[in-house]
């Protein structure tokens, strides 16, 4: 039986050791969150589901390589998600845009388990995402939540691409001045 | 360099590094961004320092409840997976042998293909109609051969970005590789087989192996074209016919 008290930093570490249980637990803990990451890039739930499962097989295969000091576990696994949704969304070359503007509210994480310094790090960027531009701030999570190119974000924002790159480089050197204050 | 030129320098240098991470560099600026990053280590730890900050705004995602059918899956294949290493270990040891034998078939062609993908590297780099990637004569690189002569391909391995870039060597007169539908790309590194995606485009494709593998463990590794043993499938746990296969040969450093 899976252990319920169990951080997803220490089903990682478990799961390296091939602890089926840890795995199954930590599935418990993170997929509706991953699936949240991966249904921002690819709409159609039946193939995000597709990227979910490739996903945790993924993080199964990889958990050796889980740093808990560079990110938690919720980071390093929803980085996997993402770029395992970029991937296939390339693969397919599937163009449809999702309808929605982003409406970026920083939710405050279900898991009381996650470190310190990565709460920190989040309303930090929360912080700093909300003194950006209207336009810069929807092409940084634009493109890193739904893995926007320049070209589809000119597209969604009905701006020049070359526009969009200097709201991009912009919105990058505001974000970092203000996270780095 | 004056100051306010410096500075303009290094902000332009830590905006492409979050372009990087926000994969929204084009194909010419991303390579040219790799190359850089091969170079240079303090850039890789601009491209960190934008990670660790961008990270949080995946979880900003909603929570969705996935349907229980995808633990079943992802069940279903580990137990698949763990069986065939266990119980059916006679047949993964029979298909390990038979690539093994395959291989040694090719090895007499390995010194010339060696020498060979020198070469092809270096015609990479030179020819431009070849597309971009790979912009730098790779450290790591292998052609894959069939039994008979003629069509090959040909893989690098970019630990800058931690991916393989492939594609097909065509010459005229020879076949269409994908008639038949995509191949899978796996890398055998000792026994163990690894599913690195579909290969399906006639230009440079780009698979990631960043959470598969690490760069060293292809040193020893070989690559392997195969049909898909089952069609469709998101993660395959078993090539079917091997189609393609060379070993990865390492530049002298």
């Amino acid at each position: 039986m899976a252990e319920p008290t169990l951080t997803p930093e220490a089903c990682l570490k478990r799961i390296a050791q091939q602890d089926r249980a840890a795995f199954e637990t930590l599935y418990k803990l993170i997929s509706s969150k991953l699936l949240g990451v991966v249904l921002r890039i690819i709409p159609q739930r039946s193939l995000a589901e597709d990227v979910l499962h490739d996903t945790f097989l993924k993080i199964w295969r990889a958990a050796h390589q889980f740093d808990p000091n560079r990110a938690s576990a919720m980071s390093w696994a929803a980085t996997i998600a993402r770029n395992a949704a970029i991937d296939h969304k390339r693969r397919r070359k599937e163009i449809d845009l999702p309808d929605e503007v982003l409406n970026f509210q920083m939710e405050k994480d279900s898991h009381s388990n996650q470190p310190r310094g990565d709460e920190a790090t989040r309303l930090t960027l929360q912080h700093c995402l909300s003194k950006l531009e209207e336009t810069q701030r929807q092409c940084v999570v634009l493109a890193y939540c739904q893995g926007l190119s320049r070209e589809e974000l000119s597209e969604q924002l009905d701006a020049p691409v070359n526009t969009v790159k200097t709201w991009i480089r912009r919105g990058l050197l505001s974000l970092r001045e203000c996270v780095s204050q | 360099m004056t100051d306010n030129a410096t500075e303009e320098f290094h902000d332009d240098l830590r905006a492409v590094a979050g372009e990087y991470v926000l994969d929204t560099l084009s194909v010419r600026e991303r390579t040219a961004f790799e190359a850089l990053l091969a170079k240079d280590t303090s850039v890789m730890s601009l491209v960190e320092d934008w990670k660790h900050i961008l990270a949080p705004v995946l979880q900003s995602a909603p929570e969705e409840q996935p349907d229980a059918s995808v633990w079943l899956r992802v069940n279903e294949t580990l137990e698949l997976s763990a069986s065939e290493q266990k119980s059916d270990s006679n047949r993964t040891v029979v298909d390990l042998d038979k690539l093994r034998r395959s291989r040694n078939r090719w090895r007499g062609l390995s010194a010339g293909l060696v020498s060979l993908a020198a070469g092809l590297a270096a015609f990479v780099v030179i020819d431009g109609s070849l597309l971009q990637p790979p912009s730098v004569v790779p450290d790591r690189l292998a052609v894959l051969t069939t039994d008979t002569a003629g069509l090959q391909f040909i893989a690098t391995v970019d630990p800058a970005r931690q991916g393989i870039h492939i594609r097909p060597l065509k010459q005229d007169g020879q076949g269409d590789p994908f008639a038949e539908g995509p191949l899978e790309l796996w890398v055998q590194v000792g026994d163990a087989l690894s599913y690195l995606g579909n290969v399906t485009s006639a230009s440079w494709q780009w698979l990631n192996y960043a959470d598969i593998l690490k760069t060293e463990e292809f040193d020893q590794a070989v690559l392997l074209l195969a049909r898909p043993q089952e069609q469709g499938a998101i993660s395959p746990t078993a090539p079917g016919e091997i189609v393609f296969q060379g070993q990865i040969s390492s530049r002298a450093r």
